[in-house]
């Protein structure tokens, strides 16, 4: 597959999974491979690997979400002249990981 | 609060059993989110902690020289390593866009979770030490967390003469390809990452060639090197992106009307080129912020010059103690 091929391959959302592999067979070595693949499958029905990569981002998401929010929470006891700031930046990540929840 | 030993899951991660640095899973209250930790001896002491949290080039504890040495003097060292930068994952992918990255998002969401482990842990007294990329952390850090008394910017990278401190050159042009494009970035990571796997003790040599102190620490901890290289291995383009973009770029938001009355320094050392120190003396003069130059050390300059940081420490402390 040429390189050209290879990017619009990889560029449509059926084939990410897929092509991601197929890089990684490529870049990695086994066992960088082997490790990457125990990181995101588990065991399915009938023991065949089921992709898990989307329920883990969902649940590092909303536990980021829930930290933040607690430290949003208490935002009162941070001193005036550098709550707008902070408050600011961690609204912005909020916002961001709750689209990112949504999605 | 909960109990600190309540929460550290047990598990020998790197270090053996006995080793008073070992690095722990530490899972943060009311959260599924873990933080890798040393807390140096084990267990969280009733006594001045110094708090660290790593930059980008070196994700592992001071050696144990510098862990016994502070604790002669009467503090106990708490080591972070940063999400994403060992065992752990980093942050969410949402957050480390580039959007995310400019906004600052991201780099508040760090501290917000260093400020819950602090809370988390219950401590007292911290004195926070900022090393390298991580001082973007801490002065956030040490204004949304009121048990932060004293912070130390060691080696903060806020002023663009960076570039010209960044040795050896074929690094600096490694990491400006970094900045530049996504493909760029992949390629420099991975390219960093072979470098890293083949030869660690190299590699740090040549990254530390400015300072015959940093030299000297890298000597001395050639495993705690060794270890580093294995854990940048576990770094994400996406990590390596936000760190040193944020560090380098986008973190603009230093600000003299909060850095002129709060209790920090700046440590740098003499073994640099003359045109960073005087670059960070007149960032520092721009900050308020009063600067100490030690005479051993520069990227490991805390940890070359133990004896520097804690007469930073003591004096600290003989003011306030004055001022009560």
């Amino acid at each position: 597959m040429s390189w050209t091929a290879y990017r619009q391959f990889a560029s449509s959302p059926e084939q990410a999974h897929t092509a991601r592999i197929a890089r990684l067979i490529f870049c990695c070595n086994v066992q960088q491979f082997r490790d990457w693949r125990a990181s995101v499958f588990t065991s399915g029905d009938k023991g065949r690997p089921e992709w898990n990569g989307s329920a883990q981002d969902l649940a590092h998401c909303q536990a980021w979400l829930s930290a933040i929010e607690t430290v949003l929470m208490t935002g009162e006891s941070i001193p005036a002249e550098s709550r707008t700031q902070l408050m600011r930046e961690l609204e912005l990540a909020k916002q961001t990981l709750e689209q990112a929840i949504a999605r | 609060m909960h109990g600190v030993n309540a929460i550290i899951s047990e598990g020998d991660w790197q270090q053996k059993a006995s080793d008073p640095r070992r690095l722990r899973p530490f899972k943060l209250a009311d959260t599924c989110i873990e933080i890798e930790l040393m807390i140096h001896r084990e267990k969280v002491a009733d006594r001045p902690t110094l708090l660290i949290i790593n930059s980008i080039d070196f994700p592992i504890p001071p050696s144990a020289g510098f862990c016994e040495k502070m604790w002669a003097t009467g503090y106990q060292v708490i080591f972070c390593r940063r999400p994403g930068f060992g065992n752990l994952p980093g942050l969410p992918q949402a957050l480390l866009g580039r959007d995310q990255v400019r906004d600052r998002s991201a780099i508040a969401s760090e501290t917000a979770l260093f400020s819950l482990l602090i809370n988390s842990l219950n401590l007292k007294q911290i004195f926070l030490l900022g090393l390298g990329t991580s001082n973007s952390i801490c002065y956030r850090l040490s204004q949304i967390n009121p048990e932060i008394q004293y912070t130390i910017y060691s080696n903060p990278l806020f002023h663009p003469a960076i570039w010209d401190v960044i040795k050896p050159p074929w690094l600096k042009r490694m990491i400006r390809q970094t900045l530049r494009s996504r493909s760029g970035l992949k390629i420099a990571v991975r390219g960093l990452k072979a470098v890293l796997r083949r030869d660690p003790i190299w590699f740090y040599r040549q990254f530390a060639q400015k300072s015959a102190g940093d030299q000297q620490y890298v000597s001395r901890n050639l495993e705690d090197f060794r270890e580093s290289g294995r854990m940048l291995q576990n770094i994400t383009p996406d990590t390596f992106y936000y760190d040193l973009q944020n560090a380098l770029i986008e973190d603009t938001s230093w600000d003299p009307e909060i850095t002129r009355d709060s209790n920090a320094i700046i440590l740098s050392g003499h073994e640099t080129t003359a045109k960073w120190k005087h670059a960070i003396k007149a960032e520092a003069k721009r900050l308020g912020l009063p600067i100490v130059f030690a005479r051993s050390g520069d990227l490991f300059v805390p940890y070359a010059s133990p004896d520097v940081l804690l007469d930073v420490l003591n004096s600290y402390a003989a003011t306030k103690s004055e001022a009560l």
